[in-house]
């Protein structure tokens, strides 16, 4: 587990941002009736720990661009690394979609549910 | 950066090591003798052993269609089919516009005669359906039918048989639609098809149910073709192009196809749910019986939003391959371009619920589609920015293509600030359904696909027929457009802030919405007149053109280091790619493979990621099977229209044709 | 522009010759071929289909309140069984597919013939299964979305069963060798994608409406 989390995995990002998005766009337009219903502000909490998913993702990814192979050198326009690639692209998308998470999250401090 | 290529960095740019560019596992397990493994038949000639003229000729005759109708109705070449899917995309283009000429000329003026509101219906259904369909999404892959094998440097397209029968079934669906039309079946009921409109009580007849199998059709062919083009992409590149080397076209092929994948399946549920509730009295979306219309809309949006992306995606790589090109240097932030590629793609499955923002949903829950819909612009924008930045840092070279995709960018981005309007609740409640909506996706559409395809036709022309087209009809083409389309589109933002609504066949003089509906509609005229200046271009240019060359623009990418038009073979021999533009770093020798067949159909299959040679599978023969698959399809599909039994008995020719594409033949597949 | 559009037509590159592919395998099992990446992508396709189809069915319980309506829930018995024969051909299935990488003839058909005969007993399970649901797809919303996901199921049944079968006959053919082994291989992989789909089904369809 530790090794596997210091050698990281390029990909990771790109799989955790967009799944922990996607857990949180459809869970919390499910939960609304419930906020409604209840008058309990879980949706910053659910928004919390996906954007904490989506980040790990990120780490993971940026973990496996450090770790990468120092070879083969790239080419003159910066290519021929397709792990290096695929790792920032992964923490790209991580960050991104944590953002997204995170304003999920902050729309549920500022309504209650039940406006239509 | 050629221009600037120091000593050292053309060593970057040497052949690796075949290492590197081999995977040199065996097929069969540990301890197994597979027959993959069996040594290459030495009678079999291959491309090591002939070269020049007669490796050419052979090749050609081996890749070849045969002459005569059989032959062409049985060709497996991605060239020619995509030649036929791009030609068929535009015919579809030009009917769509002509319903929109025929409409425009009706809202000219107040309470016009011209035509009757069940036309106007007709009309605008038959415009939006055309476009978004039989256009939108067939357009970026029938490019990448045509350009993925060369830009990948393989002979021809994944599953080919299957590219072949995706085509006619597009085109049988098609057709279909607009005959129906003619019949004065055509549906009336918007794109869309709303319930409970659409639905049986309010819409009897056929009409609906034509329109809701043309989806079955389109979409059928669309997802086959978008995983050919994810097989290609990652199974079938070159020795040497890693991830990391694809051309940008590519990767926003691949997002696209990927989109497809994932988004047609919801307006397929749609509409097959629809056509039920039609014809055989199921209750999904009738209230009375528990069922419930917004279900209707929740699907259809499911893949309504990701296909606004489905058609800018692939513009996006078209824009990207114009952009590098005339800047004479590679792109600026290549990985950005990717990033923004792929967050677009996921995030245009978030949106679809501000599709529905009047339907009476929570704030609450709406907000969060709000959130995705003005964060979806942070992608969109790095994009743009990357492709200034390389205009900026380049030396452009302002050719007709470039013009085009200068008034992507105006256009686009005029489009993408009404967007964010439109992403806000209450500006959307003011304004839904009202022309401000007509005139904010126009300009999102025509101006992000239409003028970067326009861009496309000019850029690869030289390609698809070995001649230039005239640069001073394109640059006649270009203003015309450009000028045409604002005057157009510009005044509908007013007329819609005015409160006239969409889909209405005429409005009373005294709206006052008389004189920008005439301005409007002089504006279509002017759009119409371009289009009129670039089918003479393409007729006469494709004859007369003065004759290209393999390399007329001097681009980087593989599709052109071979002839113009290409032979049916692609290339003589598989390039090995060592950089992101491989013509740029090999002015004059490019590295290449041997040792493929050059009797038989032979490909080089890849490892996905770094690219490198693992397999020589063998390609698909020609076969009349795939068209005489898509007939039986075709005939199911519309008798299912009149009786539910056509699945039953239409599937017995289905299976016999799907049998005889797949049953092995001659020893030629077999030994492969 | 540098370059001029006039180049002379014969322009060619010359070719340099940097690696030999002559002895690479002429195919490969699993995800090395080109195929086994095609059928994950219809995989793809049709998955995302079931989820939305399974999507529709929470959404007509969630606007309903009371289900299965005014229906009885389907008959739970021979559902259970079908599930358990589903689950057990999960074994022969991998043995075709494991015996098809090791290019074993003899057991390959073996394993094919086994699982002909197991889809075929499947089929004839799920038509009493659908005799047995307990309504009709006209009766109400209920009725037409267990159709719709049975239906849809089915025809995943009948392809993949059609495919087995025309699979085990060209494997007593003269065509029984060599790349044959890989569609066998993928048509095993296509046959899990199948039961993976039902086992949600079944949950959904037999046992949610009993709790």
């Amino acid at each position: 587990m530790t090794g596997w989390l210091t050698r990281g995995l390029p990909s990771a990002g790109i799989y955790a941002g967009p799944t922990a998005w996607l857990i949180s766009t459809q869970a919390n337009y499910a939960l609304v009736p419930w906020v409604c219903a209840n008058q309990i502000r879980i949706i910053p909490l659910v928004a919390v720990m996906m954007a904490a998913a989506s980040l790990l993702g990120g780490f993971l990814s940026w973990r496996g661009y450090i770790t990468a192979a120092p070879t083969p050198h790239p080419d003159s326009t910066g290519a021929g690394r397709p792990h290096r690639f695929v790792a920032l692209i992964g923490v790209g998308i991580a960050l991104l979609f944590t953002a997204v998470i995170i304003i999920h999250g902050i729309a549920g401090m500022v309504f209650h549910g039940c406006e239509r | 950066m050629t221009q600037t290529l120091a000593p050292h960095d053309v060593a970057l740019d040497a052949v690796p090591e075949p290492t590197r560019l081999l995977t040199g596992q065996p097929a069969g397990m540990p301890g197994v003798q597979s027959e993959a493994d069996a040594p290459p038949d030495p009678r079999e000639l291959r491309d090591d052993q002939v070269d020049g003229q007669e490796l050419t000729a052979r090749l050609a005759r081996t890749w070849g269609t045969r002459k005569g109708i059989i032959g062409a109705l049985s060709t497996v070449d991605h060239k020619i089919i995509g030649r036929r899917y791009i030609i068929t995309a535009f015919i579809f283009l030009f009917l769509g516009g002509l319903s929109a000429v025929a409409m425009r000329m009706q809202l000219a003026r107040p309470e016009s005669g011209l035509i009757g509101p069940d036309l106007y219906n007709q009309l605008f259904t038959m415009h939006g359906t055309t476009m978004m369909f039989l256009f939108g999404v067939p357009i970026g892959e029938a490019f990448a039918v045509f350009l993925l094998p060369l830009m990948l440097g393989t002979r021809n397209i994944a599953f080919a048989r299957l590219n072949a029968y995706s085509y006619y079934v597009y085109l049988f669906g098609g057709a279909m639609i607009w005959f129906a039309f003619m019949l004065n079946i055509g549906p009336d009921v918007g794109w869309f098809a709303y319930v409970p409109l659409s639905g049986p009580e309010f819409s009897p007849g056929k009409r609906v149910d034509f329109w809701a199998q043309m989806i079955t059709f389109t979409e059928v062919a669309g997802i086959a073709v978008a995983v050919q083009i994810v097989v290609t992409v990652f199974k079938m590149r070159a020795p040497g192009m890693t991830l990391d080397r694809i051309p940008l076209f590519v990767w926003a092929e691949l997002v696209n196809a990927f989109i497809i994948i994932f988004a047609l399946p919801a307006v397929v549920t749609a509409s097959v749910m629809l056509i039920m509730d039609r014809l055989v009295g199921t209750h999904f979306f009738n209230p009375a019986e528990g069922g419930d219309a917004l279900l209707y809309q929740h699907l259809f949006w499911f893949f309504g939003h990701p296909e606004v992306y489905i058609i800018f995606i692939p513009a996006t790589g078209w824009v990207s391959a114009i952009v590098v090109t005339f800047s004479r240097r590679q792109a600026f932030g290549y990985i950005p371009l990717v990033l923004s590629m792929i967050a677009t793609g996921f995030l245009s499955f978030g949106l679809w619920v501000h599709h529905m923002f009047t339907t009476g949903l929570p704030q609450l829950g709406a907000s969060f589609f709000t959130a995705s819909s003005m964060l979806i612009a942070i992608p969109n924008g790095i994009q743009i920015f990357c492709w200034i930045a390389t205009l900026w840092d380049g030396r452009p070279v302002f050719r007709t293509p470039l013009l085009f995709v200068m008034g992507f960018f105006f256009i686009f981005v005029a489009g993408g600030l009404s967007g964010i309007m439109l992403a806000s609740v209450p500006i959307d409640a003011q304004v839904h359904d009202t022309m401000f909506v007509v005139a904010h996706f126009h300009y999102v559409l025509i101006g992000g696909n239409v003028f970067p395809l326009l861009g496309a036709v000019y850029y690869w022309f030289p390609k698809f027929t070995g001649r230039m087209m005239s640069e001073r009809l394109g640059k006649w083409h270009f203003w015309l457009a450009f000028i045409g389309f604002n005057i157009t589109f510009f005044p509908m933002h007013i007329t819609g802030l005015m409160g006239m609504p969409r889909r209405v066949y005429t409005y009373l003089p005294e709206m006052g919405w008389g004189n920008l509906n005439l301005i409007s509609t002089l504006g279509a005229t002017m759009l119409f007149a371009s289009f009129v200046v670039f089918l003479v271009n393409v007729v006469v240019s494709a004859r007369r053109g003065a004759l290209a060359g393999p390399n007329p623009w001097d681009a980087g990418t593989l599709e052109w280091a071979t002839s113009s038009p290409p032979l049916p073979q692609n290339f003589d021999r598989i390039p090995v790619v060592t950089n992101r533009e491989p013509l740029w770093a090999h002015r004059n020798t490019l590295p290449v493979v041997a040792g493929l067949s050059v009797e038989n159909r032979e490909v080089i299959i890849s490892t996905a990621t770094a690219g490198r040679a693992d397999l020589k599978e063998s390609s698909p023969e020609p076969s009349i099977w795939p068209f005489l698959a898509a007939i039986a399809t075709t005939v199911t599909f519309i008798g299912s229209i009149f009786t539910p039994w056509a699945i039953v008995w239409g599937g017995l020719p289905t299976t016999i044709t799907l049998l005889g594409w797949f049953w092995p033949k001659g020893v030629k597949e077999d030994e492969a | 522009m540098t370059a001029s559009p006039h180049q002379p037509l014969s322009t060619r590159l010359h070719h340099n010759v940097v690696l030999n592919v002559r002895r690479l395998p002429s195919y490969g099992h699993g995800s090395r071929s080109s195929q086994w990446w095609g059928i994950m992508g219809f995989c793809a396709a049709e998955g995302i289909g079931f989820v939305l189809a399974f999507g529709a069915y929470f959404y007509l319980v969630f606007i309903n309140g009371v289900w299965p309506l005014s229906s009885k829930p389907p008959d739970i018995y021979t559902s259970t069984f079908h599930t358990a024969l589903m689950l057990a051909s999960l074994w022969p299935n991998y043995l075709a597919r494991k015996y098809s990488e090791r290019e074993d003839l003899l057991k390959v058909r073996r394993y094919l013939v086994i699982m002909s005969v197991l889809g075929a007993a499947l089929l004839g399970l799920r038509v009493v299964e659908i005799a047995l649901l307990h309504t009709k797809w006209d009766h109400n919303a209920y009725g037409s979305i267990v159709w719709l996901l049975l239906g849809f199921h089915t025809l995943h049944l009948v392809t993949d069963v059609v495919n087995t079968i025309v699979l085990t006959v060209l494997m007593f053919t003269r065509h029984g060798h060599g790349r044959r082994f890989n569609n066998v291989g993928q048509n095993a992989d296509y046959w899990t994608f199948v039961v993976a789909a039902w086992i949600p089904l079944y949950v959904i369809v037999y046992l949610f409406p009993r709790w």
